[in-house]
């Protein structure tokens, strides 16, 4: 068995998707398949398919009209989104026939495709609970019985607002409203899957919980919805993984995950991104922190044509505490426009950024970041660390952080370097018996370490093992 | 094309660039209409001496150009409009290639009547060694300032621009070119002017060039003080260092964005931009954007940082443990952080100079 990120994939696999251990595709099988191109009728049967309410479909309805009034961004990968036809991509793919709760249930090709991608093997060994999506919606759900017991809620979004429309009505467009942002909107109108975590009050959650996306088809595109909850005093950790096939033609994945950290709440969202480079990953991510709570993301991007992912955190509540620790490999016809963005609202804050980013092959890794101190923030501690290797004369790094700082009580730090492998690290790991390719990855492993001593183990195995394989040859 | 269509073809700046982000065209505009170009300008009262008030020496001369300065950045907005209204006031100071200037060139530029602007092209001879210190004086309510130079191969040159404006508005538009083996030290210093707004483009265009920017920014009540500096290394194994340091009082707002570029080719080259906001009262407010675009993986090195925070409690304690009051210790702090920069800005007379300029401005602020 090969692995890559966080997975395993059988080597027959492997060998029919080339470098991109992940890019297999399954014959589709789609029970309903909506045509392409988006219309308000869409978002409209969207809504009507999956029985919503009526303000759940008028939001939609809203954000539809806002998205397609909405200009492009005009910062960024402007070229690459502009080259985005909206006109060609699949807004509804349902593949099976709903969402099981044994995993013999599945449909037969698509268990097979998460069983390549070692999902079962994952929930067995070390997970509190996992939802698995396939195309537009989740095809498996489970979640350990003692956590159900606890109050703790997990299910796939459109369950939960079928289940909990309550709570669902209360918080959904809370934190990233649909006029947030142009692709915000696109995944308000057209939403379909993603996760409802809900933590009650006092509850911990000590294992992680875990969501997989997965595209299968062409021109696809993937708008999962996440909201998680923490009550008062309540922690959680919740991860997930992401791959699509290897298409000629590209995907879009653009989806929204809004989080609330309720006083003395903690929140950690663990992303593995690995889409194969023919997906555009527009994600908008967002978490809301009360009073002496915590948000944390850790966000890995190594795969996609193009993402602009900047997970941000509002330190709404005193004493409240953020952290973003991010990695992102760009390789050969890829740009990772990733980041973080931090406001703090209130005193006593803390937030803490840290960004390590590879260039090879030709590929664009981009830090854009933003931090800023309101007038009511007193004695707030800002520390923002970026870090960029490239290792050919190809491939380019961009550092674009910003800093706005409107109280004298602050204090903000901000430092980032752009470097290449050293000539000496490299002769001096040879010196000791390792080959070129082997060094390599090792400094790069050194590199990421900050990183991935924050994954599970097992991630961090897999992370670092898949680095390795990005590395061979990297190096004359 | 005359220069006023020249400004009036060109589109309005996206505030989504950096350079427009924090003070929008229309804000620094003298009218506050972009489609606008006054038609009542008045030229500046320009004076060229030495520091010391004598005559300048042979080898350095000063001569009206006509047509004004060729730009030729296209979206250079600010650039287009200052060479809009001020064609009938352009001047060129060159200084010959091998002379060796030992004392400071003073140039003095007063403005006057309500709008007022000069362009000034900058040409320093290979192997020549000098220094520019350009004062701009109160007068106009709105001035424009477009720059260009061309520091030639092995050049040692040293240019500060000291902003003493009154109220006014100021438009600081420059661009200079350092060719091979070039070591240049550019200066801001401003304390004057109700609004700044610059754009300041270095380009290292021959091998071994070697620039320090160096910033000493003092924002006390109402001002905005808003500067973008982009470096940009095109040839091998050039080297640059930015340093701003700004300090903010009263309700005055500091904007610092920089861009160091290293394009691909460059290689060896080495790079660090530094931006420092001292925070000195409630209501005031730094913004940094320290940005950095590489395209070559060859490079010594190439980093950032910017730091925000107020006057350090402990040194406070520390000053006024040894008998400073707390104003008298707040201001010798101060004065430290700024004078770090001022201090790189050139010999011990600059220096000097512009300490004596800047110590009117540092009382007020403690």
């Amino acid at each position: 068995m090969a692995r890559t990120g966080g997975f395993s994939v059988s080597s027959d696999a492997r060998e029919a998707v080339g470098d991109y251990k992940a890019g297999w595709h399954d014959p589709e099988q789609a029970s309903v398949r909506f045509d392409a191109g988006l219309t308000e009728q869409v978002v409209r049967d969207i809504s009507e398919l999956k029985g919503e309410p009526e303000w759940m479909t008028d939001i939609r309805v809203k954000a539809y009209h806002h998205f397609m009034t909405r200009p492009m961004p005009t910062w960024g990968s402007t070229e690459l989104l502009n080259s985005i036809d909206f006109d060609k991509i699949c807004y509804f793919l349902r593949s099976g026939d709903g969402t099981k709760g044994d995993w013999e249930e599945v449909p037969e090709d698509i268990k097979n495709t998460f069983d390549r991608l070692g999902i079962p093997d994952a929930e067995k060994k070390w997970l509190g609970g996992v939802t698995a999506q396939y195309e537009s919606e989740t095809i498996y759900h489970s979640i350990r019985e003692d956590l159900e017991s606890q109050g703790v809620i997990f299910l796939d979004m459109d369950a939960g607002l079928r289940e909990y429309p309550e709570i669902v009505k209360k918080y959904f467009c809370s934190v990233i409203p649909y006029q947030d942002n142009k692709f915000s909107a696109l995944n308000t109108a057209v939403w379909s899957g993603g996760s409802f975590l809900y933590v009650p009050k006092g509850i911990h959650v000590e294992l992680p919980v875990q969501a997989y996306f997965r595209i299968n088809s062409e021109n696809m595109g993937q708008f999962e919805r996440t909201l998680i909850v923490a009550e008062e005093g309540s922690s959680v950790s919740y991860i997930e993984g992401c791959s699509a096939p290897t298409y000629s033609t590209d995907s879009l994945h653009s989806a929204v995950v809004e989080l609330i950290a309720m006083p003395g709440a903690r929140i950690r969202y663990t992303t593995i991104q690995n889409w194969s480079n023919n997906v555009y990953n527009l994600v908008t991510k967002r978490g809301v922190a009360h009073e002496n709570s915590t948000i944390e993301w850790v966000d890995a991007n190594v795969g996609s044509k193009l993402t602009m992912k900047y997970p941000a955190i509002i330190l709404k509540g005193e004493g409240a505490h953020g952290e973003v620790i991010s990695v992102a490999y760009s390789g050969e016809g890829m740009h990772q426009d990733a980041g973080a963005k931090v406001h703090h609202l209130a005193s006593n804050t803390t937030s803490k950024i840290l960004s390590k980013s590879i260039s090879k092959d030709g590929g664009r890794g981009s830090y854009r970041g933003m931090v800023t101190v309101s007038k009511k923030a007193d004695n707030c501690k800002v520390n923002v660390v970026c870090d960029a290797l490239i290792l050919d004369e190809n491939s380019r790094s961009d550092t674009y952080p910003t800093m706005e700082i409107k109280n004298s009580s602050c204090r903000c730090e901000h430092e980032a370097s752009v470097s290449k492998v050293s000539d000496d690290q490299l002769f001096y790991l040879m010196s000791r018996g390792h080959s070129e390719d082997e060094s390599l990855a090792l400094i790069v492993n050194g590199f990421f370490e900050p990183f991935v001593r924050e994954l599970p183990m097992e991630y961090a195995v897999e992370l670092n093992n898949l680095m390795a394989l990005e590395m061979e040859g990297s190096i004359g | 094309m005359s220069t006023e269509a020249e400004y009036l073809a060109l589109p309005a700046p996206d505030r989504a660039q950096h350079l427009w982000r924090y003070t929008p065209w229309h804000r620094i505009h003298p009218t506050g209409k972009p489609d606008e170009i006054p038609s009542e300008v008045s030229p500046a009262v320009v004076s060229l001496t030495l520091l010391d008030g004598s005559d300048l020496p042979k080898g350095v001369s000063i001569s009206a150009i006509d047509g004004g300065i060729m730009r030729n950045v296209e979206s250079d907005v600010g650039g287009a409009f200052i060479r809009a209204l001020s064609s009938e006031s352009a001047i060129k100071i060159t200084i010959d290639a091998g002379v060796i200037i030992e004392q400071p060139i003073l140039l003095t530029l007063e403005s006057t009547g309500s709008v007022s602007g000069i362009q000034i092209d900058v040409s320093v001879g290979a192997n020549s060694q000098s220094e520019l210190l350009t004062l701009i004086e109160s007068g106009a309510d709105w001035f424009g300032l477009l720059r260009r130079g061309t520091i030639n191969d092995s050049a040692i040159f040293n240019d500060v621009v000291v902003n003493r404006l009154g109220a006014s508005k100021l438009l600081r538009i420059e661009q200079f070119t350092l060719l091979r083996d070039a070591q240049v030290k550019l200066g801001t210093v401003g304390s004057g002017g109700v609004q700044t707004k610059g754009d300041l483009r270095y380009i290292l265009d021959g091998k071994g060039a070697n620039l320090q920017v160096n910033g000493s920014i003092l924002s006390s009540g109402n001002q905005h003080n808003d500067h973008h500096i982009e470096i940009m290394h095109q040839k091998p194994e050039t080297f640059s260092r930015l340093k701003w340091h700004s300090s903010c009082g009263g309700k005055s707002r500091t904007v610092g964005t920089g861009m160091l570029r290293i394009v691909h080719g460059a290689k060896g080259s080495d790079s660090a931009q530094v931006f420092n906001n001292l925070l000195l009262s409630k209501d005031a407010e730094a913004d940094s954007i320290p940005e950095l675009e590489v395209l070559e993986n060859e490079v010594v090195g190439c980093g950032h940082g910017t730091a925000s925070g107020p006057v350090d409690e402990e040194q406070l304690f520390y000053l006024k443990t040894r008998g400073f009051s707390d104003t008298g210790a707040r201001g010798l702090l101060i004065s430290a952080f700024l004078n770090s920069t001022l201090n790189e800005m050139g010999s011990k007379q600059t220096h000097t100079w512009l300490d004596h300029l800047i110590s009117d401005g540092l009382s007020s602020l403690s």
